[in-house]
């Protein structure tokens, strides 16, 4: 089913769109934090391209002069496997789906007057989609790394990044465009 | 088919937002709310769970969300998607109909009323969490607007703030099918997912 909504949603989406570019303060690496949620191993057979993203935009972000965050959160049994070698970075470890839950990431990030978070991981509907949604709740400028996340089936993944995350989140990087 | 019987006393239904701006003709995103919202008699039946948990004893508080007031969002560093859609469409003005509650779904007398919300969740810089613990709820059922951003967003915080959540699927509407759908797919990792029906029949004799 399609239904009416759909065609009076596009406009709104677009103006919202173009509001959302005007918050156009440059992005200042020291005052950027990437937020690696869930790098398990398992991510690498789940979704090899996803986790090579993954590994990169941690690299880049340590190249650049952000701080980089490594979540663990409850989901999907994780506890047990192996890490991803993504390198160093802050450690929190939170009980439910939101790495900020219970966690002092929140304070941590203050304290470093860090403002904009980028988020990539796993899985993307459950605690990548937990943590930006608690992050712009938060006052951060949220930006979720879409190809360096990936869920345990594509249709989660595909929704959280195409229709709930657009709307909540300030933007998507590396999402391949067919709407 | 659900087991688990949900204690009355320690039981809230938490309606998110049912303003008129999402659930009236002339609400300002009823011409896209309407599709899953007629289809799926949505005010219908978030009247009939209103009147069944008042009846039986479970608690009803709301999660209201900000009413719009000029300039009243300008200390946000980073204006959110849903805060540019509010204050772009007028919505939940604070002097209009459109941030009133629609007048079938409106609080009764023994409800409670949380503070107001000013992006997704109901719990983020509100007293709610304190309201439902100083009644000792457990259980946390939700149901209002929109499907996938503000009524997911206060079950996920529901969850991570140790409540057990359940979501009623035939209870709440989005912006398109797309939304409503993604949604769905959602609730039962999230919590539970029922209907409105299955969820009166769960409530402890």
């Amino acid at each position: 089913m399609i239904g009416f909504s759909r065609l009076l949603d596009r406009p709104a989406r677009a103006a919202v769109a173009l509001l959302l570019r005007r918050d156009r303060r440059a992005a200042d690496p020291s005052r950027t934090a990437l937020v690696v949620v869930n790098p398990i191993a398992a991510l690498a057979e789940l979704d090899p391209a996803a986790a090579s993203a993954l590994l990169r935009a941690a690299t880049a972000a340590r190249s650049a002069g952000s701080t980089v965050v490594i979540a663990r959160t409850a989901s999907a049994s994780e506890s047990t496997t192996q890490a991803l070698p993504v390198g160093d970075g802050e450690l929190v470890t939170a009980a439910t789906l939101s790495a900020f839950a219970g966690t002092g990431l929140h304070d941590l990030l203050t304290e470093r007057d860090i403002d904009r978070l980028l988020i990539a991981g796993f899985p993307t509907n459950l605690a990548v989609d937990s943590t930006a949604r608690h992050a712009v709740e938060l006052g951060y400028h949220v930006t979720v790394l879409a190809d360096a996340c990936a869920a345990h089936d594509r249709s989660a993944h595909d929704a959280a990044i195409e229709v709930t995350l657009p709307r909540v989140v300030h933007a998507i990087a590396g999402r391949h465009e067919h709407c | 088919m659900p087991t688990r019987r949900y204690i009355r006393s320690k039981t809230a239904v938490v309606l998110v937002d049912p303003y008129n701006d999402f659930f009236s003709r002339a609400g300002r995103a009823w011409p896209m709310t309407r599709d899953v919202a007629l289809t799926n008699r949505v005010v219908p039946n978030i009247r009939a769970l209103l009147s069944a948990s008042r009846g039986a004893g479970v608690h009803v508080t709301y999660a209201p969300h900000y009413r719009h007031r000029r300039g009243g969002l300008s200390h946000r560093r980073h204006p959110a998607p849903s805060h540019l859609l509010v204050s772009t469409l007028g919505m939940f003005s604070a002097r209009g109909r459109g941030g009133r509650f629609h007048p079938a779904l409106a609080p009764a007398p023994g409800d409670t009323v949380a503070s107001e919300h000013e992006t997704s969740c109901g719990f983020t810089g509100t007293d709610l969490d304190e309201r439902l613990r100083e009644r000792g709820i457990e259980d946390v059922v939700l149901a209002g607007a929109l499907s996938n951003t503000c009524v997911e967003a206060t079950g996920r915080t529901a969850s991570d703030l140790g409540y057990r959540v359940t979501f009623l699927s035939d209870a709440v509407t989005a912006q398109t099918w797309r939304d409503h759908r993604a949604a769905l797919a959602n609730y039962p990792l999230l919590g539970r997912s029922l209907t409105v029906a299955e969820f009166i029949a769960a409530i402890e004799p």
